[in-house]
């Protein structure tokens, strides 16, 4: 219908003069209309599918206007998988964004399709790290876990992750360490110890339960931003790009403290669903999702670290996602297959050896 | 009076069997539905050998109850849940009696009114009242800055944030639940019994401990049992309050079902809640009727 709509705008802008014309742009649309349908998206909520909707969907609706595009919010990546399974047999998503370590076990339990390197040429511009399971799902984007402080009451922020043992932080700290963040402090605290956590995470533990006696709140509520901004903590372990949208929309209470040992981004991948009716549109989405264009607005405006190698940053924007130059270095990206085989058996033992003890 | 067993006396027998069961179909049917069949879903998943497939994909397999039973951590969670159930229960009991006791004996005309109020804060979601303790019971919350400005303490105590928090929190949220418990089991309470004794020679003191305990008790137990199982089944408060500290069954489910993707085992920890909940209120039942008899 939209078509009609516009190759009868088309014939009466330009009339029968422009026959000639017309056949060759006819070329043109060809290959943009040969794909049509409908991409259903499920994906993060929040100011997240605020961003992804305006940054990334939108400009690709604009280049693919015979591309429907739906955008549905989900709760957490676990609901996402509860979803996908339930429709395994008949799937009404096409693709999904998820956390990587639930998108390795979606993989792993045939929820996701190998991505067509023919179709989704931008593959090869994707690191290796990022191609997960086959190309089943590819990381999209990396906010980091930083340490976020109240501007008012902590006038000296902390400059290392090691800071958060200090003392003078006694019942002021709160870290919700139990998940994602926990999986990935570990291989930060292992790497400042000197130690490879493929080897052993006993060092990171053992820091862990140094810095307990500072913790308030091993879950805080609403969430670890909400904790900071109403004072109840000076201190939280939380992620990025959300508190440097805060940090600018909500007065500067929060600040965002990017450690010199660099960090580590918790990743999110995109995944075409299997069995999608609309795989062909979907891929060319997931194309344009991955490609340099969408990958660099979508860092700049969420401040969630591009994974494309072709993404260059402009200074102002990489430091509020990585921080300073020395710790943009050392920022380190983890072998996501061996964590999130790990995942659960880290997190058993961060509650029972941290958190049930103290 | 004369009309009702007139029209009642020929359907008699089968015929009114039939009938009631009839009546009975719609609910069972919804009972089905919304109970049955989710809880057959849940002891089907508990059995299910493949973790990364949801619903009970994969063969049949005890792992995920060998992996709680013989978990001591499993065994201190269940047991920390029966403690905070019971620490939930006796103060919810002991501060609801005097209310619910005043209102079943009032005579004043605003009993209707007051007893709306005992059991209003259920028009509230409990998530909002956690929070409203949250508030109170915080580092910088209203007790802890009241104590501070009155120089009795020099940092925060620690209120929340812990099992005291939750089970506080706990207590004042389940209150109106053995408030109505009480008031519904009060039936038996009798003025002319205790105007009896006070006239054969008993104090107060006396009237109460022969008199009005005795015949209160079974309405007291129906709430005691009521808070209890409520508080071993809460998720929201002991999280919110607890500060990560707290672990009972209903965390325990949570973050295995939403944080590891562990579904069978998160189905299994909720059957053993499931047994645990089935043979307390078992037993409770047997020994409330040994009391009765």
């Amino acid at each position: 219908m939209d078509t009609n709509k516009r190759m009868t705008q088309f014939f009466a802008r330009t009339g029968l003069v422009a026959a000639g014309l017309l056949a060759l742009s006819g070329v043109a649309l060809a290959q943009d209309a040969s794909v049509k349908g409908t991409v259903n998206i499920v994906g993060f909520s929040g100011v997240f599918a605020e961003n992804y909707q305006k940054f990334v969907i939108d400009p690709f609706k604009a280049k693919y206007p015979d591309i429907t595009v739906t955008y549905q919010q989900s709760k957490n990546s676990a609901e996402t998988l509860a979803l996908l399974t339930l429709q395994k047999a008949d799937p009404k998503i096409d693709v999904a964004l998820i956390d990587v370590a639930v998108a390795i076990k979606a993989a792993k339990g045939g929820i996701f399709a190998k991505l067509d390197p023919s179709k989704v040429k931008v593959l090869d511009e994707m690191p290796a790290w990022a191609r997960l399971e086959g190309d089943q799902a590819v990381a999209f984007s990396q906010d980091n876990l930083a340490i976020l402080y109240n501007t008012e009451t902590v006038k000296q922020p902390p400059t290392s992750w090691t800071d958060l043992a200090d003392p003078k932080y006694k019942g002021r700290i709160a870290a919700k360490l139990s998940d994602t963040r926990g999986v990935i402090l570990l291989p930060i605290l292992d790497k400042i110890a000197g130690t490879d956590y493929k080897t052993s995470i006993d060092p990171a533990l053992d820091f862990l339960k140094k810095m307990a006696p500072n913790v308030s709140t091993w879950e805080p509520a609403p969430d670890c931003y909400a904790v900071i901004q109403s004072g109840e903590a000076d201190l939280s372990i939380c992620w990025n790009g959300r508190a440097q949208y805060l940090h600018d929309t909500q007065g500067g209470k929060i600040g965002v403290a990017a450690p010199k040992e660099g960090s580590i981004g918790q990743t999110n991948t995109i995944g075409l669903v299997e069995n999608s009716k609309n795989a062909e549109a979907a891929q060319l989405f997931i194309n344009y999702a991955l490609g340099t264009e969408a990958q660099a607005t979508f860092a700049e405006k969420s401040f969630y670290g591009p994974v494309n190698t072709k993404v260059s940053l402009p200074d102002a924007v990489a430091v509020r996602i990585y921080g300073s130059k020395e710790a943009q270095a050392a920022q380190m990206s983890l072998d996501w297959n061996f964590v999130a085989d790990k995942y659960a058996a880290w997190i058993q033992r961060i509650t029972r050896e941290v958190i049930a003890l103290n | 009076m004369s009309a009702a067993p007139a029209t009642g006396s020929p359907r008699s027998g089968g015929n009114s069997r039939a009938l009631l069961l009839m009546l009975l179909l719609p609910g069972l049917a919804a009972l089905m539905v919304t109970f049955l069949l989710p809880l057959i879903w849940l002891l089907r998943a508990s059995f299910a050998s493949d973790t990364t497939s949801a619903f009970g994909g994969g063969d049949v397999t005890l792992e995920s109850y060998r992996a709680v039973l013989f978990d001591p951590f499993y065994w201190q969670v269940a047991w920390n849940t029966l403690v905070l159930g019971f620490n939930v229960a006796v103060p919810a009991v002991v501060l609801s009696y005097p209310i619910a006791l005043f209102l079943t004996r009032t005579t004043s005309r605003f009993r209707g009114v007051l007893t709306a109020l005992a059991v209003a804060p259920l028009l509230t979601s409990s998530v909002v009242r956690t929070y409203g303790w949250m508030v109170i019971l915080g580092d910088r919350g209203v007790i802890n800055s009241g104590l501070q400005a009155l120089s009795l303490t020099g940092g925060p105590i620690r209120l929340s944030n812990n099992s005291l928090g939750a089970t506080v929190a706990l207590v004042e949220i389940l209150m109106p639940y053995a408030i109505l418990a009480m008031l519904s089991g009060f039936g038996r309470l009798n003025l002319q019994l205790e105007e009896a004794a006070a006239m054969l020679g008993a104090n107060r003191l006396k009237v109460f401990t022969r008199i009005i305990l005795p015949l209160s008790l079974p309405g007291v137990l129906t709430a005691a049992l009521l808070v209890f199982v409520l508080a071993i089944s809460s998720f929201v408060t002991p999280r919110l309050m607890g500060g990560g500290r707290v672990f009972v069954l209903g965390t325990e489910v949570f973050n295995e079902a939403t944080v590891t993707l562990n579904w069978p085992l998160a189905a299994a920890l909720s059957v053993m809640l499931l047994v645990l909940f089935s043979s307390i209120i078992l037993l409770y039942q047997r020994a409330l009727s040994a009391l009765e008899t």
